[in-house]
């Protein structure tokens, strides 16, 4: 073993890379290729490229009502995510609150076991209060269980911020709350789009919880692939795999590109 | 009456019953800049940040004036502030920065500009406005940050050490234009410094801090020649220290007696001398006066403005300079003798 | 965005500590009814009595936790965790020197690596479930390529099978692993392989005697995290095993929505609930005797 690793100059290193990159890119490809069949069947590599199957994904109300759900809580479950964490944050990190620190413990704990349990969780919970197969369950749930998300961006966002400015904020006579928002919240604000984005793209992918929260009337994306997935494959199931791959790429490409993703992923921050 | 600063029997005290300040009193006087100095962990940013609002006093109390401010938010108190890390905010422009205090306090925005645009002139930066914060230079961000301080016009300027982060060159050069602005603009003034030099350059009063204490309170030059206590004399600038023994009026150190010495009323036996290197004559063995210590040259050091000589003689270390021109030209080995003169000397008591 | 932010801000506060709660309390008002509440029923219902048909009468009965006892379902259960303990195992093999060597590419380079995995990762896991099933399929990917080669006589469905279910699972997990490896190694100390350098060791050697057992901690709190994350997989093991390959998390489903015993799932999901809180606590609890 330590002979060959010290045989293992760079371009070791460099194939074992490429590797892990066919291995992570190779589904992916594959499902992106068979979005192209041209026959219901399908087929790899596809016979008759065509876009066919985009413009019925595009024209079926099941799929664009499973889409259409998707987003919205995506969009409202990140929403709520930032809103918890942001003062969560803030707490622990102004004030160093105990009870903040409880707090950001819960929501940690979402993302400490597996789904499933969570998701029975509010089954029940929801059964209980006879507010059942709402869509306001599945985002609120998507919006606690990913919580966790913005609650470490905007951590790392504050930690960032030298405590001195707080103080010059506060002898140039900025009250609390100004300096909040004066000082604070731009310095955070990028963290908090991280945070919000992280979290959107994992409510878009996310299968157990909306399953059992509001599955049965509120398909989600995921739920509806995976009920379709049952009755066989068809290339409609390809191309809305290829609508997930799509966003979740453009938006971490997006916070690459704005952001510092290293740092916020728990790299140093750039030296430069 | 004169707005002066007045803290009074301040102290504060830390969770685990560690003491930062032990009821410490000084008066700022109007139009002064006092600084206080010290090592670091004397409680002279402590001090700072209670005059400041930014920390609470656990007894005593910080009056303006007649106002007693001890219980005033640091928004409320109108001080400006430059901070040792100078705190610009990252996400404003120069301009914002310098105009953060106006904009809080509801000025409209052509005063705004002009304010700042005034204030730039002040510290030699017309038209940078516009430029970004992480543009500037250090010492560029450095007068921004006391321009900053200055657009509210605060009845009191604190700075806390706020030239530690550049090269000693441009530090020199800015503490003489700081303390030039401050004389013009008649600002009261506190400085935080452990830089004995910046100090001195700057302050009209000199606050010497130890363990939380104030050692001596004097203007530079009186802080330099007659220290009031052991700590004082050897913090401040370079100084000899020796171990003698106090008998008869005289001191004597290492067998030599030296007459007309101060001796401090609490004085025993056991006394420490502290003369300054350039106090110290050197003359060579065969010359030696009756009250010189013998001694060898161990090394020699001529840094062009100045020979420093490094002296031993049995336990005894001691460090003497000169003007190039007045070095009388030993080499390291050669006997030598140092007189101390009787003026020279401070004496304290104990052996330190 | 900036609205909610100011909204959810803090209050002036002189003494900011005093005035906090308010702050605080849209975070109560949610995450206590919603983050805690749904998982104290889940306990309750677990010791109630089941009604067929999906429903429950609140009680204090054992029966549901004496039941994963049986051997059938002690048996799912010893399953899941020696699944979960492999796919860890692997997972974190591949993951740990993969992350070492994307942590030792230029900034840039690591920016592409990030945004590729956090895609992966953030794939549903019924998108990754489908793309192996198409992928391991007959008529389409890999048995096909393996014919071509000369592998294989004629095309065969290498699913469901225990090793489509593994491959997938690792492919689930592996940016996981990545993400949990990389804030430290992206932080190692480089000067502590160039001194093992300058006494002699090549890039394997330094890897194996100065990367390894310093980041030995860090694995191990990574592999109990990944164990746990494999623990809840689902879609999975239901879609490329067959059922002698479900894991815990399927039958807990399986007792949901087809079965309708609501107790029994919810016993079944607090055994599961008390492994995973008991591992994560082990792994933050071995995080910090490193410090």
């Amino acid at each position: 073993m330590n002979a060959v690793l010290s045989h293992l100059r760079p371009w070791g290193a460099r194939a074992f890379l490429a590797l892990v990159a066919v291995y992570l890119a190779l589904p992916i490809l594959v499902v992106s290729a068979v979005s192209f069949n041209e026959k219901r069947r399908l087929v790899f590599p596809p016979e008759n490229p065509t876009f066919l199957w985009y413009g019925y994904f595009l024209n079926d109300t099941a799929w664009m009502n499973a889409f259409g759900n998707s987003l919205v809580i995506a969009v409202s479950s990140a929403f709520v995510a930032c809103a918890l964490a942001l003062p969560i944050a803030y707490a622990v990190w102004a004030t160093n609150s105990r009870y903040a620190r409880l707090l950001s413990l819960v929501s940690g704990i979402q993302f400490m076991m597996p789904p499933v349990i969570i998701a029975i969780g509010y089954l029940l919970f929801w059964a209980l209060l006879g507010h059942v197969g709402k869509i306001e369950n599945t985002i609120l749930a998507h919006g606690v269980l990913f919580s966790p998300m913005p609650l470490v961006t905007i951590s790392v966002g504050l930690s960032a911020i030298d405590r001195s400015l707080l103080d010059a904020a506060a002898t140039m006579g900025a009250r609390p709350s100004e300096v909040f928002r004066t000082v604070v919240l731009p310095l955070v604000l990028p963290y908090i789009v991280a945070g919000y984005c992280f979290a959107m793209v994992l409510s878009l992918n996310e299968f157990i919880v909306a399953y059992m929260v509001a599955g049965f009337s509120v398909e989600t994306l995921p739920v509806k692939m995976l009920n379709s997935l049952r009755g066989g494959f068809t290339p409609a199931m390809a191309v809305g795999s290829v609508f997930f791959l799509l966003t979740s790429l453009v938006v971490f490409g997006l916070v690459g590109l704005f952001g510092d993703l290293p740092r916020l992923l728990g790299a140093e921050s750039r030296k430069d | 009456m004169a707005i002066d600063l007045r803290i009074e029997d301040v102290e504060k005290l830390y969770p685990g019953g560690v003491r930062a300040l032990d009821k410490v009193s000084l008066t700022v006087p109007e139009g002064a800049l006092v600084c206080f100095l010290g090592p670091s962990g004397c409680g002279k940013t402590t001090l700072l940040r209670i005059v400041a609002g930014l920390e609470q006093a656990s007894g005593g109390r910080v009056l303006h004036g007649t106002r007693d401010i001890s219980q005033l938010p640091t928004h409320e108190r109108g001080f400006g502030m430059v901070f040792q890390s100078l705190a610009l905010f990252p996400h404003l422009s120069v301009g914002g920065n310098i105009a953060y205090a106006l904009r809080l306090a509801g000025v409209d925005r052509g005063r705004r500009d002009e304010k700042v645009a005034q204030l730039l002139d002040l510290i030699q930066l017309p038209g940078i406005a516009d430029r970004p914060v992480a543009k500037l230079s250090g010492g560029q961000r450095q007068r921004v940050a006391i321009a900053r301080a200055l657009a509210q016009e605060p009845r009191l300027l604190l700075l806390d050490e706020p030239m530690s982060a550049l090269d000693a060159k441009l530090r020199e050069s800015l503490q003489v234009e700081l303390r030039l602005l401050q004389k013009r603009l008649k600002i009261t003034t506190i400085l935080v410094t452990h830089d004995q030099r910046e100090a001195m350059t700057m302050a009209d009063l000199i606050v010497v801090m130890n363990k939380g204490a104030i050692e001596q309170i004097d203007t530079p030059s009186r802080i330099y020649a007659e220290p009031a206590s052991l700590f004082v004399a050897d913090f401040i600038g370079q100084t000899n220290l020796i171990k003698a023994e106090a008998r008869d009026g005289a001191v004597i150190v290492e067998g030599a007696a030296i007459p007309g010495v101060a001796l401090p009323a609490n004085a025993g036996r056991d006394v420490t001398v502290s003369i300054r290197p350039e106090s110290l004559r050197l003359h060579a063995a065969t010359a030696a006066p009756a009250n010189a210590i013998r001694l060898n040259v161990a090394f020699v050091r001529n840094v062009g403005s100045q020979v420093e000589v490094h002296l031993n003689g049995g336990d005894l270390h001691l460090v003497g300079s000169c003007s190039p021109r007045e070095w009388p030209g030993f080499s390291e080995g050669d006997a030598v003798a140092a007189e101390l003169p009787p003026a020279a000397c401070r004496v304290f008591a104990g052996h330190g | 965005m900036a609205e909610v932010a100011a909204a959810a801000a803090p209050p002036a506060a002189e003494p900011a500590k005093r005035r906090w709660p308010t702050g605080l309390i849209l975070p109560s008002a949610v995450l206590w009814p919603l983050g805690v509440a749904p998982l104290v029923l889940l306990a309750i219902v677990s010791l109630a009595e089941n009604v067929p048909g999906g429903s429950y009468v609140p009680g204090f009965e054992a029966t549901h936790y004496l039941r994963l006892l049986e051997p059938r379902y002690a048996g799912v259960l010893f399953y899941s965790l020696w699944l979960s303990a492999l796919v860890a195992v692997i997972a974190v093999t591949i993951g740990f020197p993969f992350t070492y060597f994307v942590t030792r590419q230029p900034r840039r380079v690591q920016v592409l690596w990030l945004v590729g995995l956090m895609t992966v990762l953030s794939l549903s896991e019924v998108l990754v479930a489908f793309a192996w099933q198409v992928l391991l399929s007959r008529n389409i990917g890999l048995s096909k390529i393996l014919v071509v080669v000369g592998l294989l006589e004629s095309p065969i469905s290498l699913q469901p099978g225990f090793g489509a279910v593994l491959v997938a699972l690792v492919y689930l997990v592996l940016p996981y692993t990545f993400l949990l490896f990389y804030p430290s190694l992206s932080r190692f100390d480089r000067s502590l392989t160039e001194a093992a350098g300058t006494m002699g060791a090549g890039p394997g050697q330094q890897f194996l005697t100065v990367v390894l057992p310093v980041m030995r901690i860090p694995i191990f709190g990574s592999l109990l995290l990944v164990f746990v994350y494999v623990l809840g997989a689902y879609v999975t093991p239901s879609q490329l095993g067959s059922p002698e390959h479900w894991t815990v998390s399927v039958y807990i489903t399986d007792q949901v929505f087809t079965v309708y015993n609501l107790p029994f799932a919810s016993a079944m999901a607090m055994a599961l609930m008390v492994v995973s809180v008991a591992l994560v606590l082990l792994s933050a609890k071995i995080g910090e005797s490193k410090r």
